[in-house]
Parts: C-alpha cells; sequence; structure tokens
C-alpha cells in the first residue's frame, strides 16, 4: 500500500472513531430511558454529525484554496468567502430577517447570499482579461476580508446588547443547533456535492503546483479548474459558516498536517482532508464537553487543541528533516 | 501527425510587441532551434505554437482552435521555469505528463505506468522517482520536467531551455535524449552549440521577428553573431560539429 493511501485510510478511521466517540465524551448516556435516548438522538449525536460535515467542508476548502493559490497558508478566510458569508449573516441577525424565513432555512441562504457576494466581488476584482491570476485573486481576497471584518465589527458595535451578544456567541463559532437533523443533512449535501465536484480536479491540481504554464502544457484548462475549484470551495464554506459561524484554522491546520505525515497528491489528500477535518471537529466538539464549567463553543477548542498539535507535528518534522 | 504552424501571428503584452508578425512551418519529425537575444520572441513563439497565449492577430495550427487536452496530446511543452511550494513526489510530478490522456481519472492505466517509466529513464531521473520535488537541484528539476513532456508521448516537443543549469554530463545526457526523439522538436536555447548539435534548422530572432533560418552552419557565423547578439564570437568547425568561442 503507497503512504498516500495509507494516510487516506487512517483518515477514514480516525472520522468513523470521531463520530462514535464524540457523542459519548463528557456524559454518561443511558439508553434505557427516555432522556438518555434523548440526549444522544436528539442533541450529541446532530451535533456529531454536524461537527463532521462542518469539519469536512472547511478542511477541503483549505486543500483547494491553498492548490489553486500555490499557498500553503491559503485559507477559507484568506480570500474573504468566510467574512463576506459572517458579514451576511450577521445584518440578518440585527435586521432580524433570518427569522421571516424558516430558521434552518434563513441561516444559511444569508451565509450563501454572503459567500455569492465576495464570489462575485472577489473574482470582477482579480479577473485580469480571461484570466483569474492567482495573485491578483489572492489580493482581491485579502482586501475584501479586511474590508467585511471592519464591517461586521462595526455592525456589532451599533447593534443593541443582546444582539451583540448573539453575534459574539456566533462569531466565535460553535455546532450548537435547534434544527437536530436539517442542519447536518444540508451541510451534508454540500459536502457531498462539492466533493462530487472537486474531487475530479485532484490531479489537475497536482498539475498546477509547478505553475499554471507547466499546468497548461499538460492539457489542464487552468481557467476552467480555478473557476470550478474556487466556486465549489466557496460554496460549502458559505453553508458552513451560516450553520456554525466563522471556525478558524481547521482550513490550515488539516491539509498541512496530512502534508506533514506524507500526503501531497491532491487527489488523496481531498477526500483525507474531508474525513480528518470532520473528525477532528466532532472530536473537539466533544472534548468541549469534558472541561469544567460551561462548555467552551468549538471554535475556541480547535484552536486551543489544533495550535499546540501542529507545532508538535511540526517540530516532529523539523527533526526528522534538519 | 500535423506540421507546426505559424502564419502572421501577432502578440502583445499591454503595450509591448512580442511577436510582430511572424511566418514559421516546423514538419512532422524535423527539428527546429530558436536562437536571439533575451527578450527576442523565442519563449513567447513557444507559448504561442503550444497554445498557451492566444495571438491576437494570426493563425495557429493545430493549437489555436483545439481544447487544452487536446492540444496536449499533440504537442508536449516545456516552461522555461516552474516554481513549486509542495513536496509532489517525483514520479507524481512526471505522471502529471500523462493528464491530457484521462483527465479527472483517480489511477494511471498501465500504458500511463509505462510512460512514466520510459520517461524517467530517457530523463536519467529515475532514480529520483521517490523523492520531492522540492528537494531537487535545479539541474534535477529541469530534467524531472523534461520527463514530464516526454511522458506525455505528443508527436510534437516545444522545449523552453532544456539544458539550463544543467552539469555538462547531464546537458550531454539531455541533448542526446532531444536527438532521439522521432517528433517535431521546437526548443528555445541561449546555448548555441547545443542548438547547432540538436537541430537541422535554426532559426533566428530578434525584436520579435524571425531575421534569419537555415541550417546550422550557414546560420552560425561571426558575422550574424556579430549582428543579432552584439558579440565578437568566433566559430569552430570540427567536422559535423559547430562550437561557438565568444
Amino acid at each position: 500500500m503507497t503512504r498516500a493511501r495509507a494516510v487516506l485510510l487512517g483518515a477514514a478511521v480516525f472520522a468513523a472513531a470521531a463520530a462514535v466517540v464524540s457523542p459519548f465524551l463528557g456524559a454518561t448516556i443511558d439508553f434505557s430511558t427516555v432522556e438518555g435516548r434523548f440526549i444522544f438522538f436528539e442533541l450529541r449525536l446532530p451535533r456529531a454529525l454536524l461537527g463532521l460535515g462542518v469539519g469536512a467542508a472547511l478542511a477541503t476548502a483549505g486543500v483547494i484554496l491553498q492548490a489553486i493559490l500555490r499557498n500553503p497558508l491559503a485559507t477559507e478566510y484568506t480570500l474573504g468567502v468566510a467574512s463576506g458569508s459572517a458579514f451576511a449573516v450577521v445584518v440578518a441577525v440585527v435586521l432580524g430577517i433570518d427569522s421571516l424565513l424558516k430558521p434552518y432555512l434563513g441561516q444559511p441562504l444569508v451565509g450563501m447570499a454572503g459567500a455569492v457576494l465576495v464570489i462575485w466581488l472577489t473574482y470582477r476584482a482579480a479577473r485580469v482579461r480571461d484570466r483569474v491570476p492567482p495573485h491578483t485573486l489572492l489580493l482581491a481576497g485579502v482586501a475584501l476580508t479586511y474590508l467585511f471584518s471592519a464591517m461586521i465589527l462595526a455592525v456589532q458595535y451599533r447593534a443593541t446588547p443582546a444582539d451583540a451578544s448573539r453575534i459574539l456567541r456566533w462569531l466565535v463559532g460553535s455546532l450548537e443547533t435547534t434544527h437536530r437533523y436539517v442542519a447536518p443533512a444540508i451541510v451534508g449535501g454540500a459536502v457531498v456535492l462539492g466533493l462530487a465536484a472537486l474531487l475530479p480536479l485532484g490531479r489537475a491540481f497536482n498539475a498546477m503546483g509547478g505553475g499554471e504554464e507547466a499546468a497548461e502544457g499538460v492539457g489542464v484548462d487552468v481557467r476552467r479548474v480555478v473557476r470550478r475549484g474556487y466556486l465549489a470551495a466557496s460554496l460549502i464554506v458559505g453553508v458552513v459558516v451560516a450553520f456554525a459561524g466563522p471556525i478558524g484554522f481547521l482550513g490550515l491546520i488539516v491539509p498541512h498536517a496530512l502534508r506533514l505525515l506524507g500526503l501531497v497528491d491532491n487527489r488523496y489528500l481531498i477526500p483525507a482532508a474531508a474525513l480528518a477535518g470532520g473528525g477532528f471537529l466532532a472530536l473537539c466538539d466533544g472534548f468541549a464537553n469534558l472541561l469544567p464549567g460551561a462548555q467552551l463553543p468549538v471554535g475556541i477548542v480547535t484552536q486551543l487543541i489544533g495550535g499546540p498539535f501542529f507545532l508538535a507535528l511540526l517540530l516532529r518534522e523539523k527533526r526528522r528533516t534538519y | 501527425m500535423d506540421a507546426l504552424e505559424l502564419h502572421r501571428v501577432i502578440v502583445r503584452y499591454g503595450e509591448r510587441t512580442a511577436l510582430d508578425g511572424v511566418d514559421l512551418l516546423v514538419a512532422p519529425g524535423e527539428h527546429v532551434a530558436l536562437i536571439g537575444p533575451n527578450g527576442s520572441g523565442k519563449t513567447t513563439l513557444l507559448r504561442a505554437l503550444g497554445g498557451i497565449v492566444k495571438p491576437q492577430w494570426g493563425n495557429v495550427r493545430p493549437a489555436g482552435a483545439m481544447a487544452r487536452d487536446e492540444v496536449a496530446r499533440r504537442i508536449a511543452f516545456l516552461p522555461q521555469e516552474e516554481h513549486w511550494e509542495f513536496p509532489f513526489p517525483v514520479e507524481e510530478v512526471v505522471a502529471c505528463g500523462r493528464y491530457a490522456h484521462a483527465p479527472g481519472l483517480f489511477r494511471e492505466s498501465v500504458e500511463d505506468l509505462a510512460a512514466v517509466d520510459t520517461a524517467l529513464a530517457a530523463a536519467g531521473v529515475a532514480t529520483l522517482r521517490r523523492r520531492p520535488i522540492t528537494e531537487l537541484s535545479g539541474g534535477e528539476r529541469r530534467r524531472v520536467m523534461l520527463a514530464r513532456a516526454l511522458a506525455q508521448r505528443a508527436p510534437a516537443l516545444l522545449l523552453d531551455e532544456p539544458t539550463a543549469a544543467l552539469d555538462l554530463e547531464h546537458r550531454n545526457a539531455v541533448l542526446a535524449a532531444i536527438r532521439t526523439v522521432r517528433g517535431a522538436v521546437v526548443l528555445a536555447t541561449h546555448d548555441l552549440d547545443a542548438a547547432a548539435a540538436c537541430a537541422s534548422r535554426i532559426v533566428v530572432m530578434a525584436n520579435g521577428r524571425i531575421v534569419a533560418e537555415g541550417p546550422p552552419a550557414s546560420i552560425l557565423t561571426e558575422a550574424l553573431l556579430r549582428e543579432v547578439f552584439r558579440v565578437e564570437a568566433r566559430i569552430l568547425r570540427d567536422g559535423d560539429r559547430i562550437h561557438v568561442v565568444a
């Protein structure tokens, strides 16, 4: 078995184990009681499934945007999509627009609308004739990230204390959902559709690793691949940000951790990142239950666990290489 | 097997004209070397032949009216520069040369694997196949990219500075490999000895135009080098070989 397949298999085992373990962390569930079954099936399981979907989406988007921009530090936040989506949701919360629609549809629709707006703005700003050069895409995305982050702060600053508190809680990133299986189903559907669009592009992204001209020389239609990859990655980010808030770090840490384990080939890295990202977020949410006091939002836990984990991997690799 | 053809091609980058009404016909199996000073239009000519840049004016055959993967099955292209950020294994870099034969597929066919093995051996990089591309020297990377172009098994090969950054041993090995290619080859190079050794016709470029073309023996003269490159050079002839001493 090649290393790539071994890491992909490991990611699949990790995701399955995380899905099984996460709902039980920090709670003793007695399935013989109504309360126990309620806690498991109505609260813990939907939350673990949402974690799997959100983590899969964010890690996949990280791989795709890093491949498109040929920049290992690129994430869904670099290109402004998450900030635009978050801004749309924040405005909707303040204006009460999201509650006009069915609660489980309002937020994702608004989040998607924000993502689509940013995709359009970034694309328009970055386009040079009929091409979208990675460096102009990156610059346009960074500019829009700052712009939307500032607008989020402005809206939050002017909001009522109650709305400001709701916005803050949502911006931290959380898997709390009152929609039970609706949110996991919508996020899962978006991830499946996104992966269906992205998986066939794996080798094209490999070919683009040496630059656009080298990729075109072997037959990659770079414009088409960039457009499809950028759109698919951005749209799944729009959906998950609408449900879970802008959970950070995942799009950076998961692809890098897998690369440090020796998996670089995007044909395997894309599905492995989806599996490992999903498993990682579900586990982080479960670990949040183990901490004393009020449960911390998963957006904080991912960074508390992810930071040291990433540093440890980096140190191990440094010792091996140098 | 098609001839490669440019007909009155004009390519502009903004205000600058890189190719200014160029006509060129490369017959199937013919080996042509492009020479000329920096900025004379050699790289742009190769890009136009390979369909990488679209001319503002003129016709390009066959790449002008084809989809990218269709072009890549007929014309392999070795770019002058490539930059790798992620440590792809060499064999995956070379396997990307097979992209046009099955875009979107997850696994290589037996034919793809054979093409990769042959290309790795021909470019002398078989021993590097598991190494990350980011850990190779400039010369090693150049040979890997040549292997990638060879793996395309296209009937025409466009090579932009194939011997740049190579040591003498590997330069000679690469030139020997190029000479054995049975399809059409167009190579842009500053290595005038290599141009003379590999090509049956040399095309001289200056300011986006073709200023001279013909067999190496008639083109590589001290007068032409003085006029085009503005250097005083001597031409040494050793049997079939031509050496330029500047």
